[in-house]
């Protein structure tokens, strides 16, 4: 994955499996794929791990994920706690109450509006 | 870079954010670090890019607040570079707006000035209101005489051609009446009637000429003519 690559000039190497990115993933859609994966660990999960499972939908560097992680942490979108693990603290991540009534209504948005798209693309009225 | 080096070096570079904010950052990239192993240390500090890049990210990020600009369509996914491509956005976007100032600049500058121009323009029609009409008028009149005159010598040609075809009839009538009693005569009579008559031929047919090309023609250039004067007199008040 080259660091100052643009889109599509890359567009034969493929970073772990995740295809290139035709459409452009938006803050919020981001903040809703940070929230989803988050939110499917009960006891929370961490930068590193929700790093590699965004990577799994959309091209991410390294570094975007710090400062929206930290931004829903600020917005209590997000609670954060340390846990011992193999000897040191590791920051965990947990979805708050806040954190899933947004994440509900980003999948409401969601559904409306790719519902909206796909009618559109497959020629329904 | 190493691990060590490059974690020492963005904490200097952070140096300047509160003291949460840094340990903060630097616990996550030190966890994140750790979490991906040893193996993939290297890899992850390349793609972290420059301690500066890294640095900038995280500041970004705080300046963010609820506004989220750095992760819009076009930065997030060179958000190790999001700064800069953030501030060439903003650059454009300055560029962009100076260039509707200045359009817009021009547009201020050219209305006040048009009320003036408008009351300018609306004295110089008045007074040059019946000169105008005048001109127009003469103009207007010419074509009509003009006009008028050809459609008057067609008429008269019209009118000679029938005259002349009535005239060659009644001579020839004469001359035919006369062949009897006095042969010469006649032969005068008639010979002045086809005379006559080809004429009349030559008249009608030029009236027929007038008619169908010559007047329209001469119609069609004088309203050219008369619509040119005006206009142009028109473009020359306005």
């Amino acid at each position: 994955m080259g660091a100052g690559g643009r889109y599509g000039q890359e567009s034969a190497g493929c970073a772990k499996g995740v295809r290139d990115m035709v459409f452009n993933t938006g803050a919020a859609l981001l903040d809703a794929i940070v929230l989803a994966v988050v939110s499917k660990e009960q006891e929370g999960t961490y930068g590193y791990k929700i790093t590699q499972e965004v990577r799994q939908v959309i091209e991410l560097s390294e570094s975007t994920l710090y400062p929206v992680l930290r931004r829903l942490q600020k917005d209590e979108c997000l609670s954060v706690y340390d846990m011992e693990c193999a000897g040191r603290n590791r920051r965990y991540y947990k979805v708050t109450e806040k954190g899933m009534a947004q994440l509900g209504l980003y999948k409401n948005e969601w559904k409306r509006y790719s519902a909206k798209i796909s009618i559109m693309f497959e020629g329904g009225k | 870079m190493d691990r060590f080096i490059f974690m020492k070096e963005l904490e200097s570079l952070l140096s300047d954010i509160s003291p949460s904010e840094r340990d903060e950052a630097l616990q996550y990239y030190n966890d994140y670090l750790n979490d991906a192993g040893v193996e993939n240390e290297e890899e992850i500090l390349a793609s972290l890019g420059t301690p500066q890049d890294l640095a900038r990210v995280i500041k970004a990020g705080l300046n963010d607040g609820g506004e989220r600009g750095e992760f819009t369509e076009n930065g997030y996914r060179n958000s190790a570079f999001g700064e800069e491509i953030k501030q060439e956005i903003a650059r454009k976007e300055r560029a962009g707006k100076g260039r509707d100032r200045r359009q817009s600049g021009a547009g201020e500058v050219r209305k006040p000035l048009s009320p003036g121009m408008i009351v300018l323009i609306i004295v110089l029609c008045l007074v040059a209101l019946p000169a105008v009409a005048g001109i127009a008028a003469g103009v207007i009149g010419t074509g009509v005489g003009l006009l008028g005159s050809i459609l008057g010598i067609a008429l008269g040609i019209s009118v000679a051609g029938i005259g002349l075809l009535a005239a060659a009839v009644v001579l020839v009538v004469f001359g035919i009446a006369m062949v009897a009693s006095q042969p010469l005569a006649a032969v005068c009579f008639l010979g002045l009637g086809i005379l006559l008559a080809g004429l009349a031929l030559f008249f009608i047919w030029l009236t027929v000429w007038l008619w169908a090309v010559a007047i329209p023609w001469a119609v069609r250039g004088i309203v050219k003519i008369c619509g040119r004067l005006l206009r142009g007199k028109g473009a020359k008040k306005i």
